[in-house]
């Protein structure tokens, strides 16, 4: 057995962040000792729809993955948040809780999942995962936590008596109320005979935030939530938690890939232990990459220790076709580039009483520093 | 087919409100609408669970089917890329297919995913501009539409030339009966979640 496919011990932390290229979004998993694991959110592989935290998890349990995950988390319902999550929730025999925003406790949502066939026609969306995972609900006995800020979801001892504690730092109640306006909004836009494909049907001001503490450690998880001109929402709200930020968190999962956007000098300087882990997954859409050299400067001006799953600037792959249609492409000047399902791994070990992390990079993964801008 | 003949002919025209450029679909059951596909061939979707393809594998075009179906099903009306004026497109042979969504515009600028039905595998992205688009369908350009693109040739009176359709898709319009039949199973299904 390969180093890569090692159990963390018993009492061992790990935290897994997948990232799969810029276009197939991103995942989390977090031994939280004892061999349970949370999931944060899913990526899936596009040719064979396999959760990159499935294949992880056979990779350490072989058939016994099926075991390890007791909590999934759904930080908010984008396509690149979500893909193969119902799938994992369906094969985790120990997993009986979802926690997703409380803005999702919306009949109007529901209604929105059936309408999936015709919204996502053969491209899937993220509407097909709620979808399953309400299908779920009907059947397999999965309850769904709400989460709002300031809300503990878990909170339990270890076999060896460390705690094991997850709170939700956002969404704040303002957002909750503007992701279900958001949510009336796209399903009278449906009633009124609209049938595009629906990629977000909450906003990333719903995104979940989460501190997570093990032992004496402490996690801070950004989702995806970025900064609002409103004291009641985005990470200005995060910072008024009323039972967070109590310790400070020496591992960061930046907020929406590295955003300038999403950058918050006070939850680097209030939150955050000095030098903390920052880890981070790329994202693009069309010319737009995340993030780009601002934000990742801004992110290497607070911490050296930041990672990145793999270069936002690796070069674009054409798939190979016949000549002919290349010709054609040609002629009719069309840009065509691949999307590849470019996977990379930042795995952090430690014994919950250590006090350094260990710090392990898979296949694409990358010392954010490393990361180079051309004109 | 005979079985969907015979279910096309008992059904009622009822429940159909086409809208207004969409005029290939008279077809109607309850549940039921059409996804019409390139040049004529469709697939009619009966229900949440049965599906009839007529450009399967037997690559039925309408043209072909029984003329049973003829009294409901009229050929459909496509928009057509980069075609001369004057010339009437008798035959498109396709070398390459894809389904695609726009995933956001940025000026004249429309960029797309693109699922590939050709060959499978990854997903791939284009950047279309306004004038790629027929102006028929220049009114469904906005993020979230769905269209198909299709590269081949068009042959023309014996004349082959390299041809580009983008044609986005138009739904007919969901029936009153449908939409409340949605919300209550959603209203059901709402109140038997466990919400903690």
């Amino acid at each position: 057995m390969s180093e890569y496919s090692t159990q963390p011990q018993s009492d061992e932390i790990e935290i897994s962040l997948f990232g799969a290229g810029h276009a197939y979004g991103e995942s989390i998993l977090i031994h939280t000792l004892d061999g349970h694991w949370i999931l944060i959110d899913s990526c899936a592989d596009p040719v064979t729809s396999k959760p990159a935290a499935q294949a992880y998890l056979e990779d350490l349990y072989q058939d016994r993955w099926t075991q390890q995950i007791h909590y999934a988390i759904a930080t908010h319902w984008h396509d690149d948040h979500i893909r193969g999550i119902s799938s994992l929730i369906r094969q985790s025999t120990n997993c009986k809780q979802l926690v997703v925003s409380a803005a999702l406790r919306s009949e109007e949502l529901i209604a929105i999942t059936g309408y999936d066939k015709v919204i996502t026609g053969r491209l899937g969306s993220g509407i097909t995962e709620i979808k399953n995972c309400i299908s779920l609900t009907q059947n397999g006995g999965l309850s769904l936590v709400l989460a709002v800020q300031d809300r503990t979801l878990i909170d339990e001892l270890s076999i060896s008596g460390s705690i094991r504690k997850v709170i939700s730092l956002a969404p704040s109640d303002d957002a909750v109320h503007e992701a279900q306006k958001h949510i009336a909004s796209i399903y009278a836009n449906i009633l009124n005979g609209n049938s595009n494909r629906i990629a977000e049907p909450s906003p990333n001001q719903n995104s979940i935030v989460l501190e997570i503490q093990i032992g004496d450690n402490c996690i801070l998880l950004g989702g995806d939530l970025e900064n609002r001109n409103n004291n009641k929402l985005g990470w200005t709200s995060v910072l008024s938690s009323v039972i967070g930020g109590k310790v400070k968190s020496d591992v960061f999962k930046v907020p929406h890939h590295g955003s300038e956007n999403a950058y918050s000098s006070g939850v680097w300087n209030k939150s955050l232990s000095t030098q903390p882990f920052a880890l981070i997954t790329p994202w693009r859409k069309g010319i737009r990459i995340l993030p780009n050299e601002k934000g990742v400067e801004l992110i290497l001006n607070q911490t050296d220790q930041a990672f990145i799953t793999s270069n936002p600037n690796a070069p674009v792959k054409i798939k190979k076709r016949s000549n002919t249609v290349n010709k054609i492409l040609a002629d009719f000047d069309f840009p065509i580039r691949s999307l590849d399902y470019n996977l990379g791994q930042i795995r952090l070990r430690k014994k919950v009483t250590d006090d350094d992390w260990r710090v392990e990079l898979f296949r694409s993964a990358l010392k954010l520093s490393d990361v180079k801008y051309y004109i | 087919m005979e079985t969907l003949a015979k279910d096309i002919q008992e059904s009622t025209i009822d429940y159909f409100v086409p809208t207004s450029d969409y005029v290939n679909v008279s077809l109607e059951t309850s549940k039921g609408y059409i996804d019409s596909l390139s040049r004529g061939y469709g697939s009619v979707e009966k229900s949440d669970t049965e599906i009839v393809l007529l450009n399967s594998s037997k690559r039925k075009s309408i043209n072909d089917v029984p003329n049973e179906f003829h009294w409901h099903v009229k050929k459909p009306i496509y928009p057509q890329m980069n075609q001369p004026n004057g010339f009437k497109v008798e035959q498109f042979q396709t070398l390459q297919k894809w389904e695609g969504y726009i995933v956001a515009i940025d000026g004249e600028n429309i960029i797309v995913r693109l699922k590939d039905i050709t060959n499978g595998g990854i997903d791939e992205e284009a950047e279309f501009t306004f004038s790629d688009v027929s102006e028929d369908d220049k009114p469904l350009i906005e993020e979230g539409a769905v269209f198909y693109w299709n590269l081949g040739y068009q042959i023309t009176k014996g004349t082959r030339k390299k041809a580009s359709i983008i044609r986005f898709r138009r739904l007919p319009a969901i029936s009153k009966l449908r939409h409340q039949h949605i919300f209550s199973q959603a209203q059901q299904a709402f109140n038997r979640i466990n919400w903690e």
